[in-house]
Parts: C-alpha cells; sequence; structure tokens
C-alpha cells in the first residue's frame, strides 16, 4: 500500500516549513509559501513515480524562487537575496551567549553553505536526500557538510573568546 | 567559561539542533491545510473505496446569444458547427451512469448511490434506488430507470416527478436477465429498452445469450419486441426506431420491417425533435512514429442524420495516448495504443441543441479522471471574436483539448502554471494584409499573493470547416502590478512606476496600527483601476478595496474579520468584483459577488438548497457572468452566476 497523501504531508510539513521559514524569515511569506509548496505536492502526488523528501523539497525550492522572482523586476538581486535568509531568530537569543555566536557565524556563511545547513539540520535530510536535490554527488555533500562544521566551529570560537 | 564544554564539531551539531527548535512551526496552518487534503481526499484515492461517492460532473458550456433559434430550421448534420465543447480535467474519480437532461436539469446515475438532479438550487438525491442509466420523457414529467431489486433481479421503474411517485413497470424472471437504455416514446406512452441474457461462461467472463429491443406500454404493461439489438430509440415523428447491432448503427422502419444500416458505431441516441442520431465511433488510426507502426484504436463521437441518412459529421478531436519514451527506444515494429480519451453515452439535450458525453483520461494514473462534456451545435459559424472567446475560456479551465481543436498547429504539450489565467477580455478586431484578427487580453495572477499581469496579443486567424481557427499569436506586451511590503508598483517595458504606499491609504480605510499586507490584486483594463486586499500580519482584519490609478482614488469596497481572502476576480466590464473568502473560525469558504457601484454584497453560497456544500469559490468571468465552483462530498459542480438579473444558472 503506498503511502497516502496525508501520511506523506505528516510527515514533511515540519521540515518544509522550518526549512521555508528559515528561508524566507516571516510567517506570512512562509506560510502562503508552504501552502502552495503542498498544493502543487497534492496536485502531482499521483503521478510521481517517488514522492520522496527530495521531491517535496524541489517543489517548496521553486516556489521560493517563483515567490521571489515575480517580484524581480521591482527590486534589484542584491535586494531579493536579503530575502533569503534574513535573520529570524532576531532579539531570542541574546541571552543564550553560545547560540547568539553560532547564529552569528551562520550567517556569515555563503548562501550555498547556509542551505546545506538548512537542508541538513533543519529539514532534517541526508546527505543522500541532498545530494538529489542539488545535483551533487552524496561524498560531495558529506565533505561539504564537514567543511562547514569545521568553519562554523572556528568562527563560533572566535565569537566567544570576543 | 562556556561550563568547560569543549567546543568541537559535535556540540556545533547540537546547538544547530537547538537552533532548529527556534525555528517556529504554524501549526494551525497545518491543520487547516490537512483539513482541505482530508476533504479533497476522494480525488486522489483508488477508485475501489471512493468510485460509488465519486462523481464527475464538468459540465461547462458557454452560451451564445441569438442562436436561440438556430436549430429549428433543419439542417444536415454536416452542416452543423461545433460553437462549444467544454468540460474540466483533474477534477475526480467519478462513476456515473447514463445521464438525462431536461431544460438545463440534469439527472445523474452514481452507481451504489442514487440518482441526483443538478440544478440552479444544488445537487440532491432524489432517487434512493441506486441505478446506471436514466432517460426522460419528452415532457420533463417522467424519470425512467433501471434498478435491482433486493432479491438481485433487475427491474425498470418510472417516477413522475411532480408527484414523486415511483412505479415498477418490469421485473426480471431471474437474476440472468438485464435491462438497460430505458426510455420514452415521443407520445410518453411507451418505453423502449434492452433485454439481455447473460450467463457466465464456464471458465471466465460472460456471455449475452440473447438481446432484444423491447417496448413496454405503459397502461397495458403489455411488451413487444422490436428488434434484435441493444440501444433503442424511437424516432420522434417516424414509426421508427434507431439502436445497434453487432457495432452498427441500424434505423428500422417499424412499418415495414426494414432495417438500413447508418454507420459503424455504438451507444446511438436520437435527437427529442427526430432529425439527428449522436453515437461513439471506433476506429483504426494508423501512423507512423520514428519507423513504428502505430495502431491507434480511435474514438470519438459522431452526428448523423437520423432519417435521410445523407450525412455524418465528426464532433468530438481525440488524441492518440503518448507513446512512452521507453516504448520508441526499443525499436518495436508494429504498437497498438488507444485514445487519449474515451468519450461515451451520448445524450441529447432536451432542446436538442447539445450532446452530453462521458469522457474519461485514459492516462494510467490512480484513479482515472471522468467528466461530463457538453457540445454545443450550431448552425452558425464562430466568428473570429467567438473562436479566440472560447480559446481564452478553454486555456482558462484548462481544457487543452478544445484548445487544440481551435488551434491550426497546436503545440504537443500546452502546459498552463503558476501564475495561471484567471480572466480574458477582447479589445478589437480586425484585418491585415487581408487576414482576420482580433486583440485579447488575458490577465495572470498568483493565488495569495499581490500580484496580476495583463498581457496583450493578437490572434491571427483563417477560415476552416467550423468558422475560423487560430493560425498564430504575437504578444503585444504585458502590463504587470504588484504589492511590495506595502508598496504597489506598475511595471510596463520593464519601466516600474510606483502608484502608491500602503500609507497613503486613507486612515478611515486602512487605520494606521494596522499593519498589514496584500494578499489578492487584480486590474480592471477597462476602468483603469486596481482592486486588492490588506490584510493584518494577525489575520484578524481584511478590506478589499479599489484604487483607481487615473483619478488617483481610494473606495473601500468591504471590511471582514478573520476572514482570508486569497483570491479576487474583477468582470470584463469593472462593475462587479468576485471574492473568495475563507473564514478563518468558522474554516468555512464564501463566494462574494460586490456591485462595485452600490456596494451590494451577493453571497453566492446562500443560494443552494439541501446541497452540503463544502467549498465554494469563483473560477472566471465570462465576460459579464461569473462561473464558479462549488464541491460537495460526491464532486465538483460548476455554476453560472449574472449579476445584471440575479440569477445562478448551471452551465
Amino acid at each position: 500500500m503506498p503511502e497516502s497523501f496525508i501520511e506523506f504531508y505528516e510527515k514533511n510539513f515540519d521540515d518544509v516549513y522550518r526549512y521555508v521559514y528559515f528561508k524566507v524569515g516571516n510567517k506570512w511569506d512562509a506560510d502562503d509559501i508552504v501552502s502552495e509548496t503542498f498544493q502543487k505536492a497534492f496536485e502531482k502526488y499521483n503521478t510521481v513515480k517517488s514522492n520522496s523528501k527530495a521531491w517535496i523539497f524541489s517543489i517548496a525550492r521553486n516556489t521560493v524562487t517563483d515567490y521571489y522572482r515575480m517580484r524581480k523586476n521591482l527590486v534589484s538581486e542584491e535586494l531579493i537575496m536579503e530575502h533569503f535568509y534574513p535573520d529570524v531568530f532576531e532579539d531570542k537569543l541574546e541571552r543564550e551567549v553560545e547560540l547568539d555566536c553560532l547564529k552569528k557565524s551562520l550567517y556569515s556563511l555563503s548562501k550555498e553553505e547556509i542551505e546545506i545547513v538548512n537542508l541538513k539540520y533543519f529539514a532534517n535530510m541526508t546527505h543522500r536526500e541532498i545530494s538529489q536535490l542539488i545535483e551533487k554527488t552524496e561524498e560531495a555533500v558529506k565533505a561539504q557538510a564537514y567543511r562547514i562544521i569545521q568553519k562554523l566551529k572556528n568562527l563560533v570560537i572566535k565569537c566567544l573568546e570576543g | 567559561m562556556f561550563g568547560g564544554m569543549k567546543m568541537d564539531e559535535k556540540r556545533i551539531e547540537e546547538n544547530l539542533n537547538r537552533l532548529k527548535e527556534l525555528i517556529p512551526v504554524n501549526h494551525q496552518l497545518k491543520e487547516s491545510l490537512k483539513k482541505r487534503f482530508k476533504r479533497n481526499r476522494w480525488k486522489k484515492i483508488g477508485v475501489a473505496i471512493i468510485a460509488a461517492a465519486a462523481i464527475l460532473l464538468m459540465v461547462f458550456s458557454f452560451g451564445i446569444k441569438n442562436l436561440q433559434d438556430n436549430l429549428i430550421t433543419k439542417v444536415n448534420a454536416e452542416e452543423l458547427k461545433i460553437i462549444n465543447q467544454i468540460s474540466f480535467i483533474s477534477l475526480g474519480n467519478i462513476n456515473a451512469g447514463k445521464i438525462a437532461e431536461y431544460n438545463g436539469t440534469i439527472y445523474i446515475p452514481l452507481y451504489d448511490k442514487g440518482i441526483y438532479k443538478y440544478d440552479n438550487k444544488g445537487f440532491k438525491k432524489i432517487i434512493d434506488k441506486t441505478s446506471g442509466e436514466v432517460g426522460i420523457s419528452l415532457d420533463g414529467t417522467k424519470l425512467v430507470f433501471t434498478t435491482r431489486t433486493s432479491d438481485g433481479k433487475n427491474a425498470i421503474y418510472i417516477k413522475d416527478l411532480k408527484t414523486g411517485k415511483e412505479t415498477k413497470i418490469i421485473e426480471s424472471k431471474d437474476r440472468d436477465t438485464y435491462y438497460s437504455d430505458p426510455g420514452f416514446s415521443p407520445d410518453g406512452n411507451k418505453v423502449i429498452y434492452t433485454e439481455q441474457i447473460i450467463v457466465p461462461r464456464e471458465t471466465h467472463g460472460f456471455e449475452v445469450k440473447e438481446s432484444n429491443i423491447n417496448a413496454i406500454d405503459l397502461k397495458s404493461l403489455k411488451v413487444t419486441k422490436l428488434a434484435d439489438g441493444s440501444c433503442g430509440s424511437f424516432v420522434k415523428t417516424e414509426d421508427a426506431i434507431v439502436f445497434e447491432r453487432d457495432n452498427k448503427i441500424i434505423y428500422k422502419n417499424l412499418k415495414d420491417g426494414s432495417e438500413k444500416i447508418i454507420d459503424e458505431g455504438k451507444n446511438p441516441s436520437v435527437s427529442p425533435n427526430g432529425y439527428y442520431i449522436a453515437y461513439e465511433k471506433y476506429e483504426p488510426q494508423k501512423e507512423k512514429v520514428e519507423d513504428m507502426n502505430v495502431t491507434v484504436s480511435m474514438n470519438n463521437i459522431w452526428i448523423a442524420d437520423a432519417a435521410s441518412f445523407t450525412t455524418k459529421k465528426q464532433v468530438t478531436l481525440n488524441v492518440p495516448k503518448r507513446i512512452p519514451p521507453e516504448v520508441l527506444k526499443e525499436k518495436i515494429q508494429n504498437y497498438v495504443t488507444s485514445s487519449l480519451y474515451t468519450y461515451y453515452w451520448p445524450v441529447w439535450s432536451s432542446d436538442s441543441k447539445s450532446i452530453f458525453v462521458l469522457k474519461n483520461l485514459n492516462e494510467d494514473i490512480r484513479g482515472n479522471t471522468m467528466q461530463l462534456m457538453k457540445i454545443e451545435l450550431s448552425r452558425e459559424e464562430l466568428t473570429p471574436e467567438e473562436v479566440v472567446k472560447k480559446f481564452l475560456q478553454a486555456i482558462i479551465v484548462r481544457d487543452e483539448d478544445f484548445a487544440r481543436v481551435l488551434m491550426k498547429n497546436p503545440p504537443t504539450i500546452m502546459t498552463v502554471s503558476s501564475p495561471h489565467p484567471v480572466a480574458y477580455e477582447i479589445l478589437g478586431s480586425g484585418t491585415e494584409d487581408g487576414k482576420p484578427y482580433v486583440d485579447a487580453s488575458l490577465t495572470y495572477g498568483y493565488i495569495m499573493n499581490g500580484y496580476c499581469s495583463v498581457n496583450k496579443s493578437r490572434y491571427y486567424l483563417s477560415p476552416d470547416s467550423n468558422g475560423y481557427i487560430i493560425d498564430s499569436i504575437k504578444d503585444l506586451g504585458t502590463v504587470e502590478f504588484i504589492e511590495k511590503n506595502g508598496t504597489f508598483y506598475k511595471i510596463e517595458n520593464n519601466v516600474e512606476t510606483k502608484l502608491f504606499d500602503s500609507g497613503e491609504i486613507p486612515k478611515e480605510i486602512l487605520p494606521d496600527n494596522l499593519n498589514a499586507h496584500s494578499t489578492a490584486l487584480t486590474y480592471s483594463p477597462k476602468t483603469n483601476t486596481i482592486f486588492f486586499t490588506m490584510q493584518t500580519n494577525d489575520r484578524s482584519q481584511s478590506r478589499i478595496i479599489s484604487y483607481d490609478i487615473s483619478h488617483r482614488a481610494f473606495k473601500l469596497i468591504d471590511s471582514l474579520e478573520n476572514t482570508i481572502i486569497p483570491d479576487i476576480k474583477v468582470d470584463s466590464s469593472g462593475k462587479y468584483l468576485a471574492v473568495l473568502a475563507y473564514n478563518d473560525t468558522s474554516q468555512q469558504s464564501n463566494t462574494y459577488v460586490y456591485n462595485l457601484k452600490t456596494g451590494e454584497r451577493e453571497d453566492l453560497r446562500s443560494r443552494f438548497e439541501d446541497t452540503k456544500i463544502e467549498e465554494i469559490s469563483p473560477q472566471f468571468w465570462q465576460q459579464d457572468k461569473l462561473i464558479f465552483q462549488i464541491s460537495l462530498k460526491e464532486g465538483f459542480l460548476y455554476y453560472v452566476y449574472d449579476p445584471y438579473k440575479g440569477q445562478v444558472l448551471i452551465p
């Protein structure tokens, strides 16, 4: 018996939501984008061979891009990039020095690196799933994820030492 | 320093997990979205479980004025033009049987459920007995239907629609005797039906031992055999019947018993005026695809003259099913496939101007999609403007096969994605180097977004057997309207012009303390006005506002509480606005139509009686009439709202 759409939805909603929220930085856009993502998935659910996690995330990624692409004529490329990965934690971490440092370090990574962190840690994806999504080999993703953690570690240590 | 804890990779990962927990998940959205998918679950689940409940029902037609009388004078079948053929796709599994129609009311048997009535008041079960086939008397007062009795025998009943009384007129002597295709004689005194004795074969399958066309006199209940065959109908004003035998459509003169073959085909249906026969035809069509001999079993609906047999005309345009790429790779020599759709059980409308056809999509998707399609026929040819209108309507409702019919060289794939087309407008027409053209705009929108674009195109046409056909389309440019962080812009030829900030909206319309964003936006080219919503970020308040660009004037159209407005649509005159409103508290959708002059609001949900509506949503404006959809447990239904007359009609 194939997994029903509702089961699929239950299994993936939180991960997709966190991924999108972290990417766009506000609840309203996240709500709209996540709704649209699952609506698209719902419509296509029966026609795709494997309803994998990589599949729903590819829809989510495209939906985010489309969402901002239509505003592209209006605002500069730079401004669009600002929409990706704005600080979602804001003032929540003031008392938590360590987490605050991690947050700052995170935002100093490249967009591509933040994307990997988002997919791996916030969206709970495996290296293999990420590799399907971003068209790299599993080994390459694994290596890159490791390098990112190294980089974060060094950045956090620097930050904590003030 | 940090609790003596060593800062290593593991700790970074742990902290990333802690950060993750700080990213909020909107659980309210999760639940409400889930409800939506659960409600629509029947669309997606396998036929076995849901088939009984699921129905199709996407009848569609877009009436054209001034054509009322065009079938009064009889013309040959081949002279009839197809003026419309619209249905909807991907809307569910259904298991509807043979339908009947009278004067805008459609009777639909749903297997295992009973017979339903679909009219301007809603969708309601009127017969509890399960049935697969229903017919109606020429005066629309009585239904005749087949059913199974509790002990497994078969029977035919008549229901008097005035009194509601159901009367059994015949019951089979055993379980192997089946009845089908019941229909009234033109005078209403007899019922014609097929009686078949079907017995199981020893190994597998069934065998039709006998197939008779009988008539039963409703006064004496005397049964008379009229012919060997099936699917018989009387022909008005003639002492004759039309029926099917061995895949042939046969006309039989009852006076002298002579028979004449009209064509090869199945399931003939005679128009109530007695002029035409509609039937299914299956023809092998051979073509060569990359050195492979492909045979397509092509199915279409045809019409022929009932009495003169002089002419025939094909009224649907089926296409072959796509050949899977793996088949092409295998270098097979001969390949047999079917058409993309199967059209079957044609039934005439009571005015003899349209044919209703069940349409099944033969794609390998779980739960095949079945629809009810209406084909409108007329003596008059479509003008270039009408052709473009039909084409744009077909694009909006995603009726790919009809859109193809109207194009000379249709592209192989016609996809419609986000942003999707929501409205069209004919802007003008003329000739260029002797070639007729029509200018039209197509408005696109996103649901739940402050964005809309209007694309103008010129459609070049050339004459064809059906009137005109679209040769080519030239892009004449696009205007976009967009809201970004509370500022509204117009973009034309890559030049953006700021229209206004939400801060410029008068305080009596949008108070300062409301931190709001736009969820829907649309534009009326006729009145150069944009219509948009502003919704507070906590979703507690929504405003529907218009902005007249020429006069820089704002106007409040409505103010709603705890309501999300994902979609608004303005009619082509700019006088009426249709709004989809979700009430956050009741989780109920409503469709409102505002008269922009008087401010009056019409709640379309309230127009339905005894119909349990799950969702109601505006689809698009067909010029000055709103096409909207209601979804029920049994399926989706389309309706038309005429704001000028205040009437709800079925398409």
